[in-house]
């Protein structure tokens, strides 16, 4: 269900959490759905239960997850206002920041960063792309 | 968190005027799994011993379960499993009769539950101990630890001479054993990755003194490499608070920084007016870049 | 309650050798003892004809002592289990460790001990000695013997050197003459094996108790000793001796002056004896001289060294290791044929016994010899019932020799015949090590105790 990596700089618990964040948000992970047991996540990951139930822990008080007596966890449903588009951004953050960095050492400029998005976007998206005309 | 399970002030170690450990203080609660990290000779086995009560504090104090480890009582032992770094078995002995030597010291012992686990970790309980591989004298050596269901289990290097496979199931069965959040693990390896994995605190020696302890995760986060590239001279040093290391090379620059916070990065471009790369790191990482 | 009894068991049982030890010798004891008591009699009692030959009643005489000696060898594994316990963790980690493993070896002492009491009482049934004290003096002194046994073994270790099992043998041997020593003389006070028992007692215990619990340490006093007592010293000479251990043929025939002189101070003043009763000297003296298969014995494993530094074949090996340990042995072998002439005609030995104890005495020092070297590979069922039968016969043969009117064409041809055992046993042993395999070859505890 979820792809961790232990030996990246990023703590364990920030890559679950954030993963489920956005699963729940782009609706991977419909409302409703049963997450692993703490037990049975940390077993087939091999990691730490103490870590899977502070995540679990943390997304409770988000919102996110809910917590049923007796039961596993479940997707809550979304908020009745959706989160604004700008904490929705902050959680790509990580990629962004990677995508920089990449465009950066291979010495490409902004405009040839967002035209190679703009292509991968189109591609990927069944709608048409809105295009905003852009002074060049 | 609840009452911990060892509790240790400032505890010191040292034969004959040579200080072996010092001022280690820390805690130790149910459902931890704490990693202990340190070159050869860094006293992480002292460390251990201690808080076994094998060898009496010279400094300081730990105690376990309430008790002063050294004094520990007979009844309290039984709560506690312990894994040596070199084995200790009988050699003449059957894996079968080494169990049931040891278990017979327990008032409580799991047989379901070292039978299971023999049988997953294909060790032969009528094989002798002397016709063995290290590597299998090691795993009957770590069941030998959890039969008794000890609340708390020590480690000393116990995956040293298993095969990926093999440690997978121990790291699997560590899980077990924390998963009820009622028993703690404090495990010694050179195999950065399994701590990686399980920990959830860190306990890093060096020198012989406790170098860095504390949550794993913060560990992570507060413990980053700077890429700094400037658009003039760095400065002899960075004004940055605890940089552990720094590497100048004209108008770039490699720092190792610790209680890093997103505050730093933005007042430190500025003043610097460069550009700066953060980059976290592994584990393995961290700890090679403490000790270089 | 239940660690002391499985640890009790453990000792007895730990491996399949010592398990088969533990219960031939329980068998020896109590068949033993029966036969004796039940048949009619035989030595030690009134003397006059018996019905059955002679081979038959000396078996029937020493089953029990054999089963005895078996029960105390199937407790072997009490000094290896003991040790390795004490000098690890476990003794820290386990509940109430020390004080349960203790236990286990006093409970483990007492029972040997009274096993060997109860058996020696049996031989004096139907003398006229006060049965409890004789069983109360056997005891103490079994007692004693057992504790300075085991202390040994724990403090030569894991001796996989000449001497290291020499020491031990000294003390079996002094098991067995102890106890008559002082059963014969009830007015020999019992203060001396009792305060010698408690405090050998009072100091392990308190060692073991209140020991600085550096693992070390232990660990380190005992190989001291042992090193002091093996020498790691290479004192020069051929390095096949240095590697196979026959450097040191002065301490092997030191082992053996030492417990002849010991039992003839204990004997000396022993008068209960039956006139038909073999020659206690040529009894021991045959014993002695299988010590000299202990050595050849570990040959195996060690030349494993001498296979990769020196360009000889296997066959070459052999013959090699085989004069190095005749070098070896003919001093012990000449010592102890200079003692047998000179304690014997002292103790007015006929002629006769003098030249066939001799002979005697080279068969069985022959024998055990090719027995040790036969031994390349983990001891299995046929090497140690050779060993054992061997080993009976020579003092089959050696009761035979004492005797004063028995034939001499008679013991020449034993003698012969026991001869020709040692060259088919050489013959097989040569064979074997033309296709050593040292994976195969352990220097451990089944070796030991099947010397």
């Amino acid at each position: 269900m979820f792809i961790l990596k232990p030996h990246s700089g990023v703590p364990i618990y920030r890559q679950l959490s954030e993963q489920i964040r956005r699963m729940a948000a782009s609706g991977q992970l419909p409302p409703g759905t049963e997450l692993p047991s703490i037990r049975a996540l940390a077993l087939e990951h091999a990691i730490n239960p103490m870590t899977v139930s502070k995540v679990y822990s943390l997304l409770e008080t988000e919102g996110v997850l809910e917590r049923h007596r007796g039961m596993p966890m479940t997707v809550a449903k979304p908020a009745r206002t959706q989160s604004p588009p700008a904490k929705r951004v902050a959680h790509l953050e990580p990629q962004i920041e990677q995508l920089v960095l990449a465009a950066r050492q291979l010495e490409l400029g902004e405009d040839e960063v967002v035209e190679a998005l703009r292509n991968a976007w189109e591609v990927k998206d069944e709608r048409p792309v809105h295009r905003r005309t852009r002074a060049r | 968190m609840n009452d911990p399970y060892i509790v240790a002030r400032e505890l010191g170690k040292s034969f004959s005027s040579k200080a072996v450990l010092s001022g280690a203080s820390f805690e130790v609660g149910p459902g931890e799994i704490v990693g202990v990290l340190g070159k050869n000779g860094a006293g992480k086995t002292t460390l251990l011993e201690l808080v076994l009560g094998f060898t009496p504090a010279t400094a300081g104090s730990v105690r376990i379960f309430g008790y002063d480890s050294y004094r520990l009582p007979g009844a309290a032992k039984a709560r506690i499993g312990f894994v040596p770094q070199q084995d200790e078995l009988v050699n003449q002995l059957t894996a079968a009769d080494q169990i049931g030597v040891i278990a017979s010291f327990y008032p409580r012992w799991d047989d379901a539950l070292v039978a299971r686990l023999c049988d997953e970790w294909e060790v032969d309980s009528r094989q002798r101990i002397k016709n063995m591989s290290v590597g299998q004298r090691q795993k009957l050596s770590i069941l030998l630890a959890l039969g008794h269901r000890p609340d708390v289990l020590i480690l000393d290097e116990p995956v040293a001479s298993l095969d990926p496979i093999a440690r997978r199931q121990f790291l699997e069965q560590i899980v077990e054993v924390a998963a009820d959040g009622r028993r703690s693990v404090v495990f010694s390896s050179h195999i950065v990755s399994d701590v990686e994995r399980l920990a959830n605190k860190i306990w890093i020696l060096k020198d012989q003194r406790m170098y860095w302890q504390g949550d794993f995760d913060s560990l992570k986060e507060s413990i980053v490499r700077l890429h700094v590239r400037a658009t003039r001279m760095l400065p002899e040093s960075l004004p940055v608070p605890n940089v552990l290391k720094l590497k100048r090379n004209g108008i770039s620059a490699t720092a190792i920084v610790k209680d890093w916070g997103p505050d730093v990065e933005k007042r430190l471009s500025i003043e610097l007016e460069a550009e700066i790369e953060v980059e976290h790191l592994a584990l393995e990482d961290i700890f090679l870049e403490l000790h270089r | 309650m239940k660690a002391v009894l499985k640890l009790v068991l453990t000792y007895f049982t730990g491996t399949r050798l010592l398990t088969v030890i533990t219960i031939l010798g329980a068998l020896g004891v109590l068949g033993g003892s029966a036969l004796f008591l039940y048949l009619p009699p035989l030595l030690g009692s009134q003397g006059g004809p018996s019905r059955f030959s002679l081979a038959v009643e000396t078996l029937v005489m020493l089953t029990p002592i054999a089963g005895v000696i078996g029960v105390v060898f199937g407790a072997s594994l009490l000094p290896t289990l003991f040790a390795r316990l004490a000098a690890s963790h476990y003794l820290y980690v386990l509940p109430y460790g020390r004080i349960k493993i203790l236990a286990s070896v006093f409970v483990t002492l007492t029972l040997v001990a009274l096993v060997a009491a109860g058996t020696t009482t049996v031989y004096y049934l139907r003398t006229p000695m006060q049965l409890d004290v004789v069983f109360e003096r056997a005891f103490v002194v079994s007692l004693l013997t057992c504790n300075l046994l085991y202390v040994v073994f724990w403090l030569t270790g894991r001796s996989s050197s000449a001497i290291g099992v020499l020491v031990g043998s000294i003390v079996m041997i002094a098991t067995l003459v102890l106890p008559l020593r002082f059963i014969a003389l009830p007015s020999r006070s019992l203060a001396g094996p009792w305060a010698a028992s408690f405090l050998i007692w009072g100091v392990l215990a308190a060692a073991f108790l209140l020991a600085p619990r550096r693992k070390g340490a232990v660990g380190k006093i005992r190989q001291a000793i042992a090193a002091r007592l093996t020498g790691a010293a290479y004192t020069g000479g051929e390095e096949v001796d240095f590697l196979v251990g026959t450097g040191r043929p002065w301490a092997l025939a030191l082992g053996q002056v030492v417990p002849i002189l010991m039992a003839a101070y204990f004997l000396s003043g022993f008068e209960v004896m039956a006139p038909s009763a073999p020659s206690p000297w040529l009894f021991f003296m045959t014993i002695l001289s299988i010590l000299a298969g202990a050595i050849a014995s570990m040959a195996a494993t060690r030349s494993r060294r001498l296979w990769l530094r020196a360009p000889w074949t296997r066959r070459e090996l052999f013959r090699r290791v085989e004069n190095a340990l005749w070098r070896h042995n003919s001093f012990a072998l000449g010592v102890l044929l200079v003692m047998f002439v000179v304690l014997g005609s002292h103790a007015y030995l006929p002629t006769n016994v003098l030249v066939f104890g001799m002979g005697l005495l080279m068969l069985g020092i022959a024998l055990s010899t090719y027995l040790g070297l036969m031994i390349t590979a983990p001891v299995g069922w046929l090497d140690a019932a050779l060993a054992i039968a061997a080993m009976l016969l020579l003092m089959i043969v050696a009761t035979y020799v004492s005797r004063p009117v028995m034939p001499a064409t008679a013991i020449i041809a034993l003698e012969t015949g026991l001869a020709a055992l040692a060259l088919v046993f050489r013959s097989i042993a040569q064979r074997r090590w033309t296709h050593l395999d040292w994976m195969r070859c352990r220097a451990d505890g089944d070796v030991r105790a099947a010397a």
